[in-house]
């Protein structure tokens, strides 16, 4: 093969890889993420687990207390040999009537077992942004009320609030200034001034609600 | 692929926040039921062992090493129950074979110029890619249309670096050869 031939053949293996990228993609079935979502429920961390991931939080916000991995692992398995020794336990009981929303930034309904109330843990994604707030019909649109926890190293923003039943109207307030809907939500709806309200209805039936339709919102 | 938050997301998961693997699913539903697609070749089945792949994955994941990549375990996962699904069904996997009479019908008879390989369908490109057989297809795809790492893709497939290298090289040659010798566009 002579160079000219070389050079054509490299070229034609670029145009190769560049044709095997842009193969259409399959269709994704419209339902998929709902139906996967549906069928999982939330994991019970085990004690040890439990008190590890509490002496990580605690040595987080103890940022004037110099500690090693050692020690700390040391800490978590004192509290976890005395979490383990008491006769009686301290784990909360397993939600039912577990509801995932139809998306994964949105919320999670849980029976909270006190009366009428639900857990209802609202997520969301938001890149870039510092603090992400739930405000809405339950909380008198007050942005400090609920301010969503951002996962360390990532742009996920959760909370999870116990509601009575009912029907809320709500938003998510990112950096104190955008105000964005929720699009995983079943039901959205105008305020009246301009904007768009994301709707949310815990139901008295162990919290089980309809999954919603898909939405845009990248992830 | 951005694999920055996953850590983070799979130690949320495990803490019991199952909405945070909707992140996950909407993240890489895509190449799985892609995969699950070229396996099997039906919808309905596609959808079926995709909504399988990330239930167990999801059951699984106490199983999995935080902090290493996610997809390419998933994918592993995933290729096994596309591969047990085949068996069940009394199918192969499709092995490297030669192409079918008349593959090059409809493929322009002319020299290799530049133009040429824009012109191939994707049909065509698909139906040469299986002839590969599926580990070399398979690779071509997680390196070009999944943009994985080499390491990612030898991961996934359980093979190592340099068979993963070797198997771009030879699959986009022998692609080369179908589509451009084959028509007699190359000198010798």
């Amino acid at each position: 093969m002579n160079k000219k031939n070389e050079e054509q053949a490299a070229r034609d293996l670029q145009r190769l890889a560049g044709a095997i990228a842009g193969l259409p993609r399959s269709d994704l079935p419209e339902r998929l993420l709902p139906q996967i979502m549906a069928r999982i429920g939330p994991k019970e961390p085990s004690p040890s687990r439990r008190c590890w991931r509490w002496v990580q939080r605690w040595l987080r916000r103890s940022r004037g207390v110099a500690i090693g991995g050692a020690t700390a692992f040391a800490v978590a398995m004192l509290i976890w040999s005395a979490s383990t020794s008491m006769r009686h336990t301290s784990q909360p009981t397993s939600p039912t009537g577990k509801e995932v929303a139809s998306e994964s930034t949105g919320w999670r309904l849980a029976g909270s077992g006190a009366g009428q109330a639900k857990e209802v843990t609202f997520v969301a994604r938001f890149p870039g942004a510092q603090q992400v707030a739930v405000i809405g019909s339950f909380n008198d649109w007050m942005p400090g009320r609920h301010v969503m926890h951002k996962a360390l190293g990532s742009d996920v923003f959760s909370l999870t609030v116990n509601l009575p039943s009912g029907r809320y109207v709500y938003a998510f307030l990112v950096d104190g200034t955008l105000l964005e809907t929720d699009s995983s939500a079943l039901l959205q709806e105008d305020d009246g001034f301009g904007h768009t309200n994301s709707v949310l209805i815990i139901e008295d039936d162990n919290g089980r609600q309809q999954a919603g339709e898909r939405h845009a919102r990248p992830l | 692929m951005n694999y920055d938050d996953e850590t983070q997301l799979i130690e949320d998961i495990l803490d019991g926040e199952a909405a945070a693997y909707a992140v996950l699913v909407r993240r890489y539903q895509s190449p799985i039921h892609g995969l699950m697609s070229r396996m099997c070749r039906n919808p309905e089945d596609a959808s079926d062992l995709t909504q399988e792949a990330f239930v167990v994955a999801y059951e699984k994941l106490e199983k999995f090493k935080v902090g290493a990549r996610f997809f390419p375990w998933l994918y592993t996962l995933s290729l096994n129950i596309a591969r047990d699904h085949l068996r069940k069904q009394g199918r192969v996997e499709i092995p490297a074979s030669a192409l079918h009479d008349g593959f090059m019908e409809n493929i322009q008879d002319e020299t290799a110029d530049d133009a040429l390989i824009e012109k191939i369908d994707s049909e065509k490109l698909f139906a040469a890619m299986d002839a590969l057989g599926l580990e070399t297809r398979e690779v071509l795809i997680l390196r070009y249309q999944e943009g994985l790492s080499i390491q990612d893709i030898a991961d996934a497939l359980k093979i190592s670096v340099s068979a993963v290298k070797m198997r771009i090289s030879r699959g986009l040659e022998r692609l080369r050869v179908i589509f451009v010798d084959s028509i007699g566009g190359q000198e010798a």
